[in-house]
């Protein structure tokens, strides 16, 4: 009896590993197509990249409702709320992308995503976001950061002085954000 | 007190210091050294009592039966991940980083596995060194993680009470039951595969923190019966009508999991406390909302009057609609809180809906409130 249940035992773990070897390969074919998020929360006691010095330029001409902030956690700037009320009419605000972990961390994915303009939205087409690093230099992908090692970004958000005409009714600018994926270099 | 305890108790102290001066000093534990604290102790062991490792006749039933546990549990949360997307390491598998990232915890389970079965062979499975080793190495736990987190900010207090504090407390009273019964090697086994998978897959499930330490939390506590029931040396008195305690067990275990499962966000309805009172007098803050989420084709369904749950500034916000314009065959929503004497100064696009409140919950959530104002 001893051995029948072994050898169940046996065949079960085998028929486990089979499984979860098959679903690897699968999942390996399929990449593209799984809904993967970067990083996640997959954080361990020596990984901590995130933002700090959030700093508004004392030259931007936007109207500001609501500041951007740097969220609990660190790795989310949010809450911005302008008004841009004429050509030309920007913010400007520099932040420090800060490596206070003990791992060299790569930039491994930095992804824009396009705003949406409502109801007028050709006031999206006429948007110019530049984000890049205070020095000038471009933002590129296996851009390295050493432990202790911080970069300083400038974010300009702008209505373009070449725009056509305004809208007569307020225009609501939404879904306005930049990720950035760091990974162990 | 046998001289053999007094023994275990003073290695006990020597460790549960070195973890308290952590807490004071975080550098203590950089760069690895906390596997020189482990190496020390485990020196005195040997000097003090030698070091007898006997392989137990119901190691390989237990190695077995942890294999498929962990497995049949592996096996169901990557398929879950099919449902709720994956996130995927940031951990590099070149050799030079893949043997930095894996030896050090390899090194420290096996001395602190090794330290906890001399301790408690040593002492002859003393109680008071049962306790007291479960207690030391979850102080230990807690001790080295703690740099990692910044208890100034609430969402890193929850995270460290669930993912380290609580999931600590059950993995080593399971570790202790299964050093009591069994020799070292189950739980180097157990360890290595829970706490190295990570620096060797390529993608994970991306259950987030809340359904994480649920996992860590019930993962042992299912072991610890399993290890018990194995080595046939129950603990627990069977209740007098086990039909009535069976059916018992069940209920319970069924409206957790239905809460578990509404709190985790992964369903099609979930449940939220109100943090506020711009909802007044229809909600109020401590209600709990059943949200009713929307998938990609159905947010476009709602009407003015309906209670909207909406992302915002990294929040859920629940206000009732005002507005609706549709444009390209997309709807934009704008939002009021019936206590608000203006709208809201955002139009809702359909990315950023969540769904239809359905109902309220008076006052369930005020647990949530009184410790979310306790943090801030």
């Amino acid at each position: 009896m001893d051995s029948v249940k072994r050898d169940y035992k046996d065949i079960l773990i085998v028929i486990l590993l089979i499984g979860i070897l098959a679903m690897t390969i699968v999942y390996a074919n399929f990449t593209r197509r799984l809904d993967i998020v970067s990083a996640g929360e997959l954080r361990a006691s020596d990984w901590n990249v995130h933002f700090e010095n959030l700093v508004k330029s004392d030259s931007s001409t936007a109207r500001v409702s609501s500041p951007a902030v740097i969220l609990d956690g660190k790795t989310v700037i949010s809450g911005l709320n302008i008004t841009l009320e004429k050509p030309g009419d920007y913010i400007k605000y520099t932040f420090d992308i800060y490596n206070a972990g003990k791992m060299d961390a790569r930039l491994d994915g930095f992804t824009h995503n396009n705003p949406e303009c409502v109801p007028s939205s050709y006031i999206c087409d006429n948007l110019i976001y530049t984000i890049e690093y205070t020095d000038e230099s471009t933002i590129k992908l296996g851009d390295i950061l050493k432990p202790g090692q911080r970069r300083n970004v400038t974010l300009i958000i702008k209505l373009s002085e070449k725009i056509d005409s305004m809208p007569l009714e307020k225009v609501s600018i939404s879904d306005f954000s930049t990720t950035f994926y760091y990974v162990q270099k | 007190m046998k001289t053999s305890v007094k023994k275990c108790l003073c290695i006990e102290i020597f460790l549960g210091l070195v973890s308290i001066i952590n807490f004071m000093f975080p550098k203590l534990f950089d760069h690895e050294l906390h596997i020189l604290f482990l190496l020390a102790a485990l020196g005195a062991i040997f000097i003090l009592f030698g070091i007898d490792i006997k392989r137990d006749a119901n190691d390989r039933k237990i190695m077995k039966n942890i294999l498929i546990y962990l497995l049949v549990y592996y096996l169901v949360i990557y398929l879950f991940g099919l449902y709720i997307g994956f996130a995927k390491t940031i951990y590099s598998f070149t050799f030079t980083n893949f043997t930095k990232n894996i030896m050090p915890t390899f090194v420290t389970i096996v001395l602190m596995e090794f330290i906890r079965h001399e301790l408690i062979s040593k002492s002859n499975k003393n109680k008071l060194v049962l306790v007291t080793s479960c207690i030391l190495f979850i102080i230990f736990e807690m001790s080295k993680n703690f740099p990692a987190y910044n208890f100034g900010v609430k969402d890193e207090i929850y995270k460290y009470v669930g993912l380290i504090i609580i999931a600590s407390i059950t993995k080593n009273i399971f570790m202790t039951i299964m050093h009591s019964r069994t020799d070292v090697y189950p739980a180097i086994m157990y360890r290595t595969i829970v706490e190295e998978l990570i620096y060797v897959c390529v993608i994970f499930p991306n259950i987030g923190p809340y359904l994480e330490s649920i996992a860590l939390i019930i993962l042992p506590v299912l072991l610890s019966i399993m290890v018990m029931a194995t080595t046939k040396n129950q603990i627990l008195n069977k209740p007098k009508d086990k039909r009535k305690g069976n059916k018992l067990y069940f209920v319970v275990v069924v409206i957790l999991l239905i809460l578990v499962g509404l709190n985790s966000g992964f369903f099609k309805y979930q449940i939220m406390v109100i943090g506020s009172n711009s909802m007044l007098p229809y909600m109020e803050k401590g209600d709990v909302v059943l949200i009713d989420k929307l998938n990609e084709d159905a947010r476009s369904s709602l009407n003015e009057g309906d209670i909207l749950a909406f992302k915002y500034d990294n929040k859920v916000i629940t206000h009732r609609i005002t507005k609706k314009v549709i444009k390209n065959e997309k709807a934009y929503y704008t939002t009021k809180g019936d206590n608000n004497n203006q709208e809201d100064n955002t139009v809702i696009a359909e990315a950023s809906v969540v769904g239809k409140v359905l109902t309220r919950f008076k006052y369930l959530g005020l647990p949530s409130v009184w410790l979310n104002e306790l943090f801030n």
